[in-house]
């Protein structure tokens, strides 16, 4: 019963939460409720605490952005400064580097650790459901990960076909091809639903069912 | 642009045509003959222009490409299967792109010899073993000098 009543809180809005904590102060004499508010507050506090940080890591982050781009280095020393009464967040905003991959042809070729061995190690392939989740530029961006990793593997299965050696792990090629078929069926359902809802058109383009030579319908 | 991808009539004054997410791969291959060093060979897709291959490169790989030079090889179908039909092997098209900025690509080695040293008492290190065994047994006695053994003595 304890457990339940624990998820039901975890659940509650933030308002939800500050009435649930105010009930606690009004001092309940029940077991049950007790322990009810004590979770409440406890997961309050933690909230606030997590908002805080995320408001103070977002104006860190910003800050250092603009740095970046226009190459101030007093705001930078002041910035430091002023990061002395929170050192952990910006040691850890120091991580950042926003440097572009300068790597070229190379990205026609794997890893040169795996060149040579009998089987390379991958992941599972995307599932719609997964990518269903993700937003439209995480998707565009996706789809050109998965792209140069395709010209790769092609580049592979060819070199292994000229040397007379079998591919290493050539099942990495399927996973890429579900992915990316997937990834294109989630894009034209976000496109079809949203020409539907603007205007109502079931077909891209205007048109009429014709039957070609062949019998076969056609719009 | 991308493959088998209807692509809509152009009449004059449509905004420009663009396809995000493109359809097209392109693997580079090893020279048949001989190339100069700023020479990359690629196989493309039959619907390629240079200009789409220029294109790629630069936006896609951030390599900085010079002329580009493509022709179509055309796949046998000479060849005849156990039913005695004929099978066509695909057409494709051959990309001959010069970097630019006097930069060279030579096709590496993909497929180095690794020496593996198996750990003791694996079944592995018994099959080496043995293998080095029997190519001992084939070769000559290294006592002649080289010799071959149709000489008596």
């Amino acid at each position: 019963m304890e457990k339940s009543s624990v998820i039901k809180i975890c659940r509650l809005d933030d308002k939800q939460l500050l009435s649930v904590a105010a009930i606690a102060n009004c001092g309940c004499q029940k077991r049950k409720k007790k322990t009810e508010c004590n979770t409440a507050d406890v997961l309050l506090t933690k909230r606030v605490n997590f908002y805080i940080e995320t408001t103070q890591l977002i104006a860190v982050c910003k800050s250092v952005i603009n740095i970046i781009l226009n190459n101030d280095e007093q705001q930078l020393q002041s910035m430091v400064s002023a990061s002395n009464s929170f050192p952990s967040l910006v040691e850890q905003c120091r991580a950042l580097h926003s440097s572009h991959s300068r790597r070229g042809l190379e990205e026609f070729f794997d890893d040169p650790k795996n060149w040579g061995e009998q089987q390379v190690k991958s992941g599972a392939p995307w599932t719609a459901k997964q990518l269903r989740t993700k937003s439209n530029e995480d998707l565009h961006k996706l789809w050109y990960v998965l792209l140069k990793e395709k010209n790769m593997l092609l580049t592979l299965e060819q070199e292994s076909k000229r040397q007379a050696v079998p591919m290493p792990s050539p099942e990495r090629l399927k996973k890429v091809e579900r992915s990316m078929k997937r990834l294109d069926s989630v894009v034209n359902e976000r496109t079809e639903a949203l020409r539907l809802l603007q205007t109502g058109v079931q077909n891209e383009r205007p048109g009429e069912w014709r039957k070609n030579c062949l019998g076969q319908a056609i719009w | 642009m991308a493959q088998k991808v209807l692509y809509p009539i152009y009449q004059l004054g449509n905004p420009q045509l663009r396809i995000f997410r493109t359809n097209f791969f392109m693997s580079l291959v090893r020279p048949g003959k001989e190339q100069p060093p700023d020479t990359v060979q690629f196989r493309i897709p039959l619907e390629m222009t240079k200009c789409d291959v220029r294109n790629y490169l630069e936006k896609i790989y951030n390599v900085p490409v010079g002329p580009v030079r493509t022709r179509i090889q055309y796949g046998t179908n000479k060849k005849r299967n156990h039913l005695n039909q004929r099978v066509k092997r695909p057409d494709y098209k051959v990309a001959y792109v010069q970097l630019a900025k006097q930069q060279t690509f030579l096709f590496p080695n993909i497929f180095p010899t690794k020496d593996v040293a198996h750990e003791p008492g694996s079944m592995d290190e018994i099959q080496d073993k043995f293998l080095e065994d029997e190519r001992q047994r084939q070769k000559p006695d290294p006592r002649r000098g080289g010799i071959t053994d149709w000489f008596g003595f």
